[in-house]
């Protein structure tokens, strides 16, 4: 059994495993914020574990299963998708747990310290969209989560692996051929994943807030070049809300917390199938607020 | 209860059951059919009925 902690700021995870390719995905990805034992930190937020299902069908479909502090939410999984079911896992885990911040089911990036949330359902385009603008002069706060300091609208950055699935893999390994991705684990209940490493620069910067300046609900739409909405309060807030992992958790801190950022952001859907466009609008409309 | 300053609409948290109810119902409107300074038309009676069965507004004795 191996053990080795994921210094993935605000959280450190550590990780109990058996599985070699947890091990070899995690050190690519995460790189100087994969720490082995002589690194470790002395405070450890979440216990981990991903370990093979034990048993005589290990010989013939082996499979591994998620703990967290010897809970196990998930069902087992086969051994190929080890390294995104503890992806899965983390963000279970921060979402099950986090009471400090308002979280969104959202990815976050920034630019001159003003942050957008992007939050959307599987299937917009999301990741896709994230995995560009990091790369394009974006810092990369979160691909997934959202976590919103009550009361003062900055968000908090939680760096991760950027969740990349069927299409958008060879796509992004296409613009950015220089870049760390993980192994694909194929066939998964999203389809075929593997996750890209997140830049040197958001990994240097995962300390720093960024301020909420705008709210973009994005739709992947190849028949679409860029459509651009400016939404009401009221519908972006109700989007929103769908988005919110833990107001049952924070009530009345949650609610207001949501409808202040509302009310001080720009709120946009947009429509698109070409990223350039999209970063271009982004880029002068943050410059503008 | 948070009335958006758009005028696009009110959303409602309910601290009990935390349920969350936004209606897309004229702000100035609403709060003035609160008030009992103007009477509500079909559209935005429909509205109210809604919170009415979600308990965010319940009746006053005199309605009932």
């Amino acid at each position: 059994m191996q053990e080795f902690q994921l210094n993935t700021s605000p959280f450190v995870f550590q990780i109990s495993t058996n599985v070699p390719m947890v091990v070899e995905n995690a050190k690519r990805i995460y790189k100087s914020h994969f720490l082995t034992e002589k690194d470790f930190r002395a405070s450890v937020d979440y216990h981990l574990s991903l370990t093979y299902t034990g048993g005589i069908r290990r010989l013939t479909k082996s499979q591994v299963t998620f703990k967290c502090d010897d809970r196990e939410p998930f069902k087992p999984l086969p051994a190929n998708q080890a390294f995104a079911m503890l992806e899965w896992g983390m963000n279970w885990t921060v979402a099950l747990h986090e009471f400090q911040h308002v979280i969104i089911h959202s990815a976050v990036l920034a630019k001159d310290g003003k942050a957008i949330l992007f939050p959307a359902p599987p299937g917009s385009g999301k990741s896709t969209l994230t995995a560009y603008l990091a790369n394009h002069g974006w810092r990369l706060l979160s691909d997934e989560m959202a976590l919103i300091t009550p009361y003062e609208l900055n968000v908090t950055p939680f760096v991760r692996a950027i969740c990349l699935k069927n299409a958008s893999i060879n796509l992004c390994k296409q613009w950015f051929p220089d870049l760390a991705y993980s192994d694909t684990a194929f066939a998964t209940h999203k389809g075929d994943v593997a996750h890209m490493a997140p830049s040197d620069n958001s990994l240097a910067c995962a300390r720093e807030q960024a301020r909420v300046v705008g709210v973009v609900f994005p739709n992947y739409d190849k028949s679409l070049f860029l459509d651009i909405y400016e939404l009401d309060k009221a519908n972006a807030f109700m989007q929103f809300a769908n988005n919110a992992f833990n107001f049952n958790l924070l009530g009345t801190l949650g609610f207001d917390t949501a409808t202040a950022l509302i009310e001080n952001a720009f709120l946009y859907e947009i429509h698109y199938n070409n990223v350039e466009e999209v970063e271009r609008f982004l880029s002068e409309r943050i410059t503008n607020t | 209860m948070h009335p958006f300053s758009d005028n696009s609409g009110v959303t409602f948290f309910n601290t009990v059951n935390m349920d969350i109810t936004t209606s897309f119902i004229d702000t100035d409107a609403f709060m003035a059919i609160l008030d009992g300074t103007r009477l509500a038309d079909d559209d935005q009676m429909q509205h109210i009925e809604t919170l009415i069965d979600k308990g965010i507004l319940t009746k006053a004795k005199d309605d009932l």
